[in-house]
């Protein structure tokens, strides 16, 4: 999978959570872009793209991600 | 050896004299001397013992895990040491607690099961350090640290003196940048930290002791008392608890200070908060942030909660399903909390499951709320709607701390019951001056309490700036400076409740 793809599928998963379909996230894209992305959202968007991407992020990761830049650089490096 | 004796003063005057004379590679060596010689005044070669079985099976498990290769080899050592520590802490904390859970259980069911309670008596402040010493242990485990190699350095940081026995609950990352840093002399911050150390003390035996008199009477005698004696000495003890914990904190911080480590802050005025789910942010911040980060997030990260989740999704519809999980979370997170404070069914009520149902009760409702407030046409974006709020807050906490206080569950029910009689002569008729402090006690007692509102406003004001009382002190001429110095001091020698034939009772978080 490239990273434009990780990218598109990280659009549905964000789009979904947060219940807002005008959201397109980059590797710059943080918490304080995105209006409900709060401590308690953040736990449900990590689990809902586990799931989408049948992986498993380490709660160390969880809690270091800065952006999600981060976390695509992760998903591609467990789907490998 | 309580924060408040002359022992200690005595001892820690010694130490900190001794800190910056001795050389720099000599001051983590005597830092855990320091350490183990507090713990065998505070409570004997037991606590010692305890601490060094949790020290050393944490420290190896930690290097363990990272030398093991393979995540079943790491885990092994993971879930090794944390049954290991956990098991100590309920042996010590929680054994009675099954035995009077079962014997009430035994009692719905008409059965009468002979379960004695054991005679074990926990060690000083076990389940602070034992929290600390598991955060450690996660978080190499995370990979979010490095284990640390030195047994001297890792005792260091587990067996820390002042942090002990009241907290706060250290994470290693953030401890560890000053606890092993270079330390030279310096007078603002060795100054800074006796001012705090002397801030506690007069919050601890000017306020806190002062009030223990009026909550003990009531409390003791609860059945002579009714109405609104009751109501008085729950907000009494709910100042009482607040001064006598954050005093703790300000003593153990200011020492810390002194020494050159900065620990975290437990409190940040928490009785400003608007809300409960803010007042929990704002007290006691280094078990909620540990109950967080431990517990709730990899709770809400299992495959059980998220298939949860889903079914809810379906049933409730997707905005308010997502939820269930959550409050599911929150349920363990603040039965947890109540369980950490003691093994009693007041503790798990009044310092967590009540709590719970106030957040989420909040939440579920505040559409009822929010409609209620558009229809009575409330402004809610001014002083008087904010003061509202703080006020409903410290009620609503109030409330459980009548639980935290009470000898028992059902002893808070009938209190909280008796409390509805409207007696409001009590304030007018000299009452309240028969509770054991007479009127100028009491006047000593409102006028301290005074101070600690304008020193808190002050607080939350400087705060949101960036900077604290004590830098802004510092700013202020030397006459000022000094006058205010002085006055702190002598408030404490004069008012404090101290001295031969006056034992000052120990810090009620101690006991946890």
């Amino acid at each position: 999978m490239t990273r434009e793809e990780v990218f598109e599928k990280l659009n549905e998963v964000f789009r979904d959570v947060f219940d807002d379909e005008s959201i397109t996230v980059n590797d710059a894209t943080t918490a304080d872009d995105i209006e409900d992305w709060d401590s308690l959202e953040h736990i449900n968007l990590v689990v809902a793209v586990e799931r989408c991407f049948g992986i498993k992020f380490t709660m160390g990761e969880v809690t270091g991600m800065k952006n999600v830049g981060q976390m695509a650089d992760i998903i591609l490096e467990r789907i490998k | 050896m309580s924060f408040t004796s002359f022992y200690f003063l005595l001892f820690f005057a010694c130490l900190l004299g001794l800190y910056y004379i001795v050389p720099e590679k000599c001051r983590l060596p005597l830092l855990v001397l320091a350490s183990l010689a507090f713990c065998y005044f505070a409570d004997g070669i037991r606590l010692i013992l305890f601490l060094a079985v949790s020290t050393v099976s944490t420290w190896i498990a930690a290097i363990r895990m990272e030398e093991t290769e393979g995540r079943a080899g790491r885990n092994l050592w993971l879930y090794g040491a944390l049954l290991l520590n956990l098991g100590v802490l309920s042996v010590c904390k929680y054994l009675n607690f099954f035995v009077y859970t079962g014997r009430i259980l035994g009692g719905l069911f008409h059965r009468d099961l002979v379960l004695k309670p054991f005679s074990i008596i926990a060690p000083l402040g076990i389940s602070f350090y034992t929290f600390q010493v598991l955060g450690y242990l996660i978080d190499v485990s995370r990979g979010t640290c490095k284990a640390q190699r030195s047994l001297l350095k890792y005792a260091a940081f587990a067996c820390f003196f002042p942090q002990l026995v009241t907290g706060p609950i250290n994470r290693y990352p953030e401890i560890a940048e000053t606890l092993y840093a270079e330390k030279k002399f310096d007078y603002t911050r060795v100054t800074f930290g006796l001012q705090r150390i002397a801030w506690g003390f007069f919050k601890k035996l000017v306020i806190s002791e002062r009030l223990a008199v009026l909550v003990n009477t009531v409390y003791g005698d609860y059945h002579t008392y009714n109405g609104l004696y009751i109501l008085f000495a729950a907000v009494c003890f709910t100042f009482q608890l607040y001064t006598d914990f954050s005093g703790a904190m300000d003593i153990a911080l200011g020492v810390s200070e002194a020494l050159g480590v900065k620990m975290a802050e437990n409190f940040e005025t928490p009785f400003f908060s608007r809300s409960c789910s803010e007042f929990w942010r704002r007290w006691h911040i280094t078990l909620g942030g540990w109950m967080r980060d431990y517990l709730f997030y990899p709770l809400l990260k299992t495959e059980a909660l998220a298939k949860v989740g889903d079914r809810a999704k379906k049933l409730l519809g997707k905005k308010r399903g997502k939820k269930v999980p959550i409050y599911l979370g929150m349920l363990v997170l603040w039965f947890t909390v109540g369980l950490w404070h003691g093994g009693s069914w007041n503790f798990i009520v009044g310092s967590g499951l009540l709590h719970f149902v106030y957040i989420v009760g909040g939440q579920l409702l505040e559409p009822v709320f929010k409609r209620l407030k558009g229809f009575l046409k409330v402004n809610t974006e001014c002083y008087s709607w904010h003061l509202f709020e703080r006020l409903r807050t410290f009620t609503l906490i109030t409330i459980g701390w009548v639980f935290f206080r009470a000898s028992s569950f059902r002893t808070a029910l009938s209190m909280l019951k008796a409390s509805l009689y409207p007696n409001i002569w009590i304030f007018t008729d000299g009452s309240l001056f028969k509770l054991g402090l007479d009127a100028p006690d009491f006047i000593v007692g409102v006028l301290a309490l005074g101070v600690l509102l304008k020193v808190s406003v002050l607080q939350e004001r400087l705060h949101s700036e960036g900077t604290g009382v004590r830098e802004r002190l510092a700013g202020q001429n030397l006459v000022f400076r000094w006058i205010m110095y002085y006055a702190l001091l002598f408030a404490i020698i004069i008012f404090g409740f101290y001295g031969p034939g006056y034992d000052p009772s120990e810090f009620i978080y101690q006991g946890f």
